[in-house]
């Protein structure tokens, strides 16, 4: 490890050689940054990966097994196992995904689920990302930077390799491909992840592509080939559903493929994730997950979620109401960090208001007991310091649903702060898989 | 089978022209930046009216430091750098991430010149990075006509100096035949008037035209 922290420098020299960035708006500016790496890696053991890659591969299927549901039959509120409000309020809900189930009834593709390793041990799922997650380009890259800069370390180290993430992504690619080419479309080089999406392409050999080089003709998606159009069998859309198709949802979207709608909905075409999968990673229905495992799978969730409270329930409401100050408040609707507020930092006033809010709006927040997850150490100047740090597991549904041995370890680099979110100044480590 | 698609094409042309366009002028004012070490007077005005840009600059001085490193100076060599990898970042996986790396590195290069007192040493490593990106893009794009769209940017955008800098015509004609070759390989789409005016100049030297319409027909050659 020593050996490692040693390079830091030249490692950090690599990542700048090979742009390994990240690009945030602020005032309305778009700037592009080099993704903070720290050198120390997180490291976990060979049986706590076999655990997460049990439980994480249970959630993610039990999840997929809920999305055809949910667009299909919808057993599970015909059941009431999960009451209709909360999904046809859910901004994830799309009628227009109804009456449907995409190839091999995978919906979620590419899955990145966000978790924390509380200080009693055990893994806590934060979060499910089901839309557009990302992340995994860093530390692939970071992985094979790092073995550039210090062979020794790996030598002396017995790291199961990350490198097949390409790999993988291929496979995920081929298995519900419609025939055709595979395609991962861009919102463009403006995008806070254009890194990832370029860089993904390469490593999986999909064709990069933005909104002007596909055109959709009798319910097929084609790519515009300087050669002639190239039909395209599968793609990994980087851009949120409500851009996806103006014929279909935003009609003032530039970005957007029209009648690509039509064409998934014809069978000509797989969209990786699909569209709608929103109903499914909000926060609302997170509470959710682990009863969809007992109803879908008939098993007992091996990862646990933080205990969280839904003031939708009385009981709850009024558990969030009395232990309001040890909570942390997170509302539905927003991501990258943002809406999560700590009860116990706001001001009198401040309080006052939100309990009013959430009175009046239960549906639009939940409340979690705030887990005291582990500190990794990262390196500061010529000291090392502890901070909060969280894992986005990558879980990948191709013909087997797998778990990336790798995964994204983000840090705060806010020594009071519990968010880890590059958007709010995070930085990031690899993941360390070690092989006993 | 690389599938290329028309936004790229374009960008594979762009590319090579800014990669061009970063080169020579690197090494241009590599060459006045020693020749003022001296004392030797530039004639910047002169190079920036055949440029046709503008030369409000203070002095030579100013003229070296903001025409080379100032990336908001929309004629400097900055950034020109910049559109460099502004085209490159987005053909990442038909060019691969270790071609791109060397131009990423020359703008690196740039940016840490600026504040150098011997900028000529990071210069020396934009020239040695640009040149490695184009050996880069000879041995690992697989498609013959991708690297031939770099190539005839490349070619152009050095014709277009030649014919605003008024070099030799030898020279320039040379370059056309090379350029000829090049674009013929590419599969780009071409302007007939531009494509006959050139093609006599370079192959037959038949045409009697003036530098300033054979700039345009240069310029005017590839359709995008």
């Amino acid at each position: 490890m020593e050996r490692l922290l040693n390079h830091k420098s030249q490692i950090n020299n690599q990542m700048a050689r090979y742009g390994v960035k990240f690009g945030i708006y602020k005032d309305g500016e778009f700037l592009e940054r080099l993704f903070p790496f720290d050198p120390i890696p997180r490291k976990i053991t060979a049986p706590d990966y076999e655990k997460l890659e049990k439980g994480l591969i249970q959630r993610v299927t039990a999840l997929n097994a809920f999305l055809n549901d949910i667009y299909n039959n919808k057993k599970i509120l015909v059941d009431k196992i999960i009451p209709e409000e909360f999904i046809y309020r859910s901004p994830g809900y799309l009628s227009a995904c109804e009456n449907f189930s995409p190839e091999k009834k995978i919906h979620s593709h590419i899955s990145g689920i966000d978790l924390v390793l509380g200080k009693d041990g055990k893994w806590y799922i934060l979060e499910d990302n089901l839309r557009i997650p990302s992340g995994a380009s860093y530390p692939l890259i970071a992985r094979s930077l790092c073995r550039k800069c210090s062979p020794d370390t790996f030598r002396n180290n017995e790291v199961v390799d990350n490198r097949n993430y390409g790999q993988l992504l291929k496979e995920t690619f081929d298995n519900v491909n419609k025939g055709g080419i595979n395609v991962i479309y861009t919102p463009g080089r403006f995008n806070a992840a254009y890194f990832e999406h370029s860089f993904l392409a390469e490593k999986s050999g999909a064709v990069l592509a933005e909104f002007d080089d596909l055109f959709v003709e009798n319910n097929t998606l084609y790519y515009k080939s300087s050669k002639g159009p190239v039909r395209v069998g599968a793609i990994y859309r980087r851009i949120s559903d409500e851009f996806l198709d103006p014929l279909t949802f935003r009609s003032d979207s530039l970005i957007g493929i029209p009648g690509i709608m039509m064409a998934y909905r014809a069978g000509n075409v797989a969209i990786l994730n699909a569209p709608g999968n929103g109903v499914a990673d909000d926060k609302g229905i997170y509470y959710f997950v682990p009863k969809m495992i007992r109803y879908y799978l008939d098993e007992e969730p091996i990862l646990d979620n933080a205990p969280t409270y839904l003031p939708f329930y009385k009981e709850d409401l009024n558990y969030t109401l009395e232990n309001f100050d040890k909570l942390v408040i997170k509302d539905v609707a927003e991501a990258g960090g943002y809406g999560v507020v700590f009860a116990r930092e706001l001001t009198k006033a401040r309080k006052e208001e939100f309990i009013e809010k959430i009175k009046k709006e239960p549906r639009r927040f939940i409340a979690q007991e705030v887990i005291d997850f582990e500190d990794l150490p990262i390196v500061e100047g010529s000291e090392t310091v502890d901070r909060k740090a969280d894992l986005r597991a990558f879980v990948l549904a191709g013909r087997k649903t797998k778990l990336w041995p790798s995964g994204l370890t983000r840090f705060s680099r806010n020594p009071d702060s519990f968010v880890v979110n590059s958007s709010q100044g995070g930085g990031f480590k690899d993941t360390w898989i070690m092989s006993h | 089978m690389d599938y290329v698609s028309l936004t790229k094409t374009n960008r594979l042309y762009w590319l090579g022209r800014y990669c061009e366009r970063v080169l020579s002028t690197t090494q241009y004012m590599m060459y006045w930046y020693d020749s003022m070490i001296d004392g030797a007077a530039i004639d910047y005005k002169d190079y920036c009216e055949k440029m046709g840009i503008p030369a409000d600059y203070e002095s030579p001085e100013a003229f070296i430091q903001e025409y080379i490193f100032d990336k908001e100076n929309a004629f400097s060599l900055r950034h020109a750098a910049e559109e460099m990898l502004a085209n490159g970042m987005v053909l990442r996986e038909t060019i691969s991430s270790k071609t791109l790396a060397y131009i990423q590195m020359a703008v690196n290069a740039l940016e840490l010149g600026k504040n150098d007192s011997a900028p000529g040493v990071e210069l020396q490593w934009v020239v040695d990075d640009v040149m490695a990106f184009r050996g880069s893009c000879d041995d690992f794009i697989e498609e013959e006509f991708v690297r031939n769209i770099i190539k005839t940017g490349i070619s152009i955008e050095r014709l277009s100096l030649y014919l605003r800098l008024g070099y030799n015509l030898e020279n320039v004609a040379k370059e056309m035949k090379k350029m000829l070759n090049r674009l013929h390989k590419s599969g780009l789409q071409t302007n007939a008037m531009s494509l006959g005016r050139i093609y006599l100049y370079g192959n037959e030297n038949q045409l009697n035209i003036s530098d300033e319409d054979l700039l345009k027909a240069v310029e005017n050659l590839v359709v995008l």
